[in-house]
């Protein structure tokens, strides 16, 4: 017997959602779950992007950019709270009670449940960080779990940078916000 | 470690004499020696588990050919020549002359990053684009305002950083000298020593002076100052000799043997000599006192630190690294000099202009199926790559060497293979003349007579019975390998180089012959009952080879469609490869 559409199971329980009017949001993007999930503005959610409310609360801050196929999950009742340019990139999963300002969240990186993400931090393709754990701002984290600090002054840079691929982005992206009001 | 793939199939570079065998005739051209049996008196089986024939035996793809001689050859008796050195980051050739004074790292704009070595990128800081630029690395965020160093325009960032790099190792009372030229090459690794230089400029500590700098730049002007002079005199005039003499016994008399005037020795040293040069070493305290306030995330790690010049202990020292150049490099045959691989000049294309790879004129071997225990029998396809028919006699001992030898029998030791004609004539030949070939009695697996044939391949019969393996002697995991050694020799007659434009239609009787060794596979454990019987019974009709076989724990008999299909996709390619390559 074919297993039952997931889709199907989750239009029931749909979150209810605080969007901002300026958010850009595809109409594949899924949110599911029982808790609040509240998006800041300028955020971007790409078509397949996913956020599970199903444990806790999500609150994502303003110009975010959440690729395609990223899976965002609240791990417990105090939820994830994810604050203002961050960019996750395609395939990441985070399940963090925190990520700081700035972080970038490089293709299929890992953010295991409950960590707590400082400011500027990053995180590159594939690597992944455990359960609970404390990454203090500047970090970035590359190679087989290498750390190091940012050092550098160009983090304004790199805000302008999102904010640059925001507006690239509405150009690409058709948004239906009121999809995910009703 | 992978277990090897069986069956395989390497052939013997006679090179290297004796290897193997008494004597290497192979060198001599095969038609002053032309009779198999002969070889065999001799004795001059090659032997596989010789301890030698290991550095003998190549595969197949990593032999070139030299039409020449008409040798296989391998690795070891080609010559490696340079043909280009270009930069792997830039792609951008760099002529020899600059190589030699600059040194073998680019002196562009490629920088790789000294924590995690990816390459580095030029990066505007300013509003809009504009200066001060960084290099910046885009996967762990390493920049050069991390060491503190900006540069002010993004081009020539090697000229930047060397005067940067410079100005910064100096103290500070010589900070105003002239930022020194490309001669001195910061970037080389010859060029730096082991001292720890900081780039901070506000450092409170003065980095020590740069004796090894200094050094090298003493030894460059003398080595330049002899060059010079050495060029200025006339070839082989007495002056350079004497001039010679006097460079080489300078301080080599200390030894026992010294009998010359001591005085002399007084004389300071000018050229580099290691016996003579020691240092004394900075106080380390200062670095141990660093590193502890640093810490262990400031810190380099070991490849970080080996990698860069002046192996810095402190991650605030290290320094992008400059991109090493790569070659491009044809090979020329040691004995005549004849090349037999040139790569295309230009930098960005992987073509090549000549390329003998041995493929073209040594015959493909193809084995299929593998089976140890009991009589077995395989197929042995060659593939014809050239453009003319060739005669195969193929000669193997009837024992293997080795202290277990197996039995080996080819049922059709001398055949004819196609010429590695027009593919269409694979492709339209069955259907074209379906009866010659039914008329010609295929697969019947008799002796004397060839199992089957195409366009440029045809396939015979090899027989092989495996020893039995004693269960109460310890054995090696050599001994469970069957090898067999094949000579193979080939005649065709090919047209001869048309030099005088009139020898058109004169052919040419070309032979060449060599060793290879078929390793067939591993001799399993005897199947307790059946001790294949079956097998030698089933072995004249030929069709009923494979179904007969036992299965083995290394693979399952193969069906005969798929054989089928490897015959052709193999010979196709063969052509291919020929083709593409002439």
């Amino acid at each position: 017997m074919a297993p039952k559409s997931r889709l199907s199971d989750h239009a029931a329980s749909r979150p209810p959602c605080t969007l901002s009017t300026t958010i850009l949001i595809s109409e594949t993007a899924q949110l599911t779950g029982s808790h609040p999930i509240s998006i800041g503005e300028h955020t971007v959610l790409h078509p397949r992007c996913r956020l599970n409310s199903t444990l806790g609360p999500i609150t994502i801050g303003d110009y975010c950019i959440l690729n395609e196929r990223v899976n965002i999950a609240a791990p417990d009742r105090e939820g994830c709270k994810i604050e203002n340019y961050v960019m996750v990139e395609m395939n990441a999963v985070v399940e963090a009670r925190s990520v700081g300002e700035g972080t970038f969240i490089e293709v299929g990186a890992k953010l295991g449940g409950k960590c707590i993400v400082g400011k500027n931090c990053k995180f590159s393709p594939l690597t992944t960080v455990g359960e609970e754990e404390i990454v203090e701002d500047d970090t970035v984290i590359y190679g087989y779990g290498e750390r190091r600090k940012d050092m550098s002054a160009n983090k304004e840079t790199r805000k302008k940078l999102v904010e640059r691929q925001i507006e690239g982005l509405r150009a690409l992206i058709k948004s239906d916000r009121a999809k995910f009001l009703t | 470690m992978n277990a090897p793939l069986f069956p395989s199939i390497l052939i013997s570079c006679p090179c290297s004499d004796n290897v193997g065998q008494q004597r290497s005739r192979r060198s001599k051209t095969a038609a002053a020696d032309p009779d198999l049996d002969q070889w065999e008196e001799e004795g001059e089986t090659f032997d596989p588990r010789s301890p030698r024939s290991a550095f003998s035996l190549f595969p197949l793809e990593n032999l070139l050919f030299c039409e020449d001689c008409n040798q296989v050859r391998c690795p070891r008796c080609v010559q490696d020549e340079i043909a280009c050195y270009f930069c792997p980051s830039c792609l951008f050739e760099v002529p020899s002359s600059t190589v030699k004074s600059e040194g073998n790292r680019c002196t562009r704009n490629c920088f790789s990053c000294p924590i995690c070595f990816a390459a580095l990128a030029v990066t505007a800081t300013g509003e809009d684009q504009t200066g001060p630029f960084i290099l910046l690395c885009a996967h762990c965020l390493w920049s050069t305002s991390d060491i503190g160093i900006t540069f002010e325009k993004p081009t020539s960032i090697t000229a930047q950083l060397t005067a940067k790099l410079k100005a910064a190792s100096l103290p500070p009372s010589n900070s105003l000298a002239p930022p020194e030229s490309s001669h001195s090459r910061p970037l080389s690794p010859l060029s730096q020593g082991s001292s720890v230089y900081n780039f901070r400029p506000n450092s409170p500590i003065p980095p020590p002076a740069p004796t090894d700098e200094a050094e090298f730049a003493r030894l460059k002007g003398y080595y330049h100052q002899q060059n010079t002079i050495a060029s200025s005199d006339d070839f082989g005039g007495a002056g350079s000799l004497s001039r010679l003499m006097g460079m080489y016994s300078t301080g080599r008399r200390i030894g026992s043997y010294g009998t010359g005037n001591m005085p002399k020795l007084v004389k300071q040293k000018q050229e580099w000599q290691e016996i003579e040069s020691y240092r004394v070493m900075d106080s380390e305290d200062e670095v141990i006192e660093k590193m502890k306030k640093a810490g262990f995330y400031g810190a380099t790690s070991q490849s970080q630190r080996i990698i860069q010049s002046h192996q810095p202990r402190l991650l605030e020292d290290v320094r992008p690294l400059a991109a090493l150049l790569r070659t491009k490099r044809a090979k020329r045959c040691r004995s005549c000099r004849h090349i037999l691989v040139k790569p295309e000049q230009k930098v960005g294309s992987i073509r090549y202009r000549i390329r003998l790879v041995a493929g073209l004129d040594h015959n493909a071997v193809n084995y299929f199926s593998l089976q140890p225990l009991a009589t077995h029998q395989f197929l042995l396809t060659v593939t014809n790559p050239l453009y003319d028919v060739i005669n195969i006699t193929l000669a193997t001992p009837e024992k293997t060497p080795g202290k277990y030898p197996a039995t080996v029998y080819i049922l059709c030791p001398e055949f004819e293979v196609g010429a590695s004609t027009d593919v269409w004539d694979e492709a339209l030949g069955p259907e074209a003349k379906p009866k010659a070939k039914a008329a010609k009695g295929r697969k019947t697996g008799l002796a004397g007579t060839i199992w089957d044939s195409g366009r440029n391949w045809t396939s015979v019969i090899l027989e092989i019975v495996p020893p039995h393996l004693p269960d109460d002697v310890e054995l090696e995991e050599d001994d469970f390998i069957v090898k067999v050694p094949i000579l193979v020799r080939s005649v065709y007659e090919s047209d001869v180089d048309k030099d005088d434009g009139i020898g058109k239609d004169i052919k040419e009787k070309k032979e060449h012959s060599y060793w290879s060794v078929l390793e067939v596979g591993r001799i399993g454990k005897k199947v307790a009952g059946k001790v294949g019987f079956d097998d030698s019974a089933s072995a004249g009709t030929g069709v009923a080879v494979n179904k007969a076989l036992p299965p083995t724990p290394s693979g399952e008999p193969r069906e005969r469609e798929h054989r089928d299909r490897e015959h052709r996709s193999s010979s196709r390619s063969h052509r291919e490869s020929a083709g593409a390559a002439r």
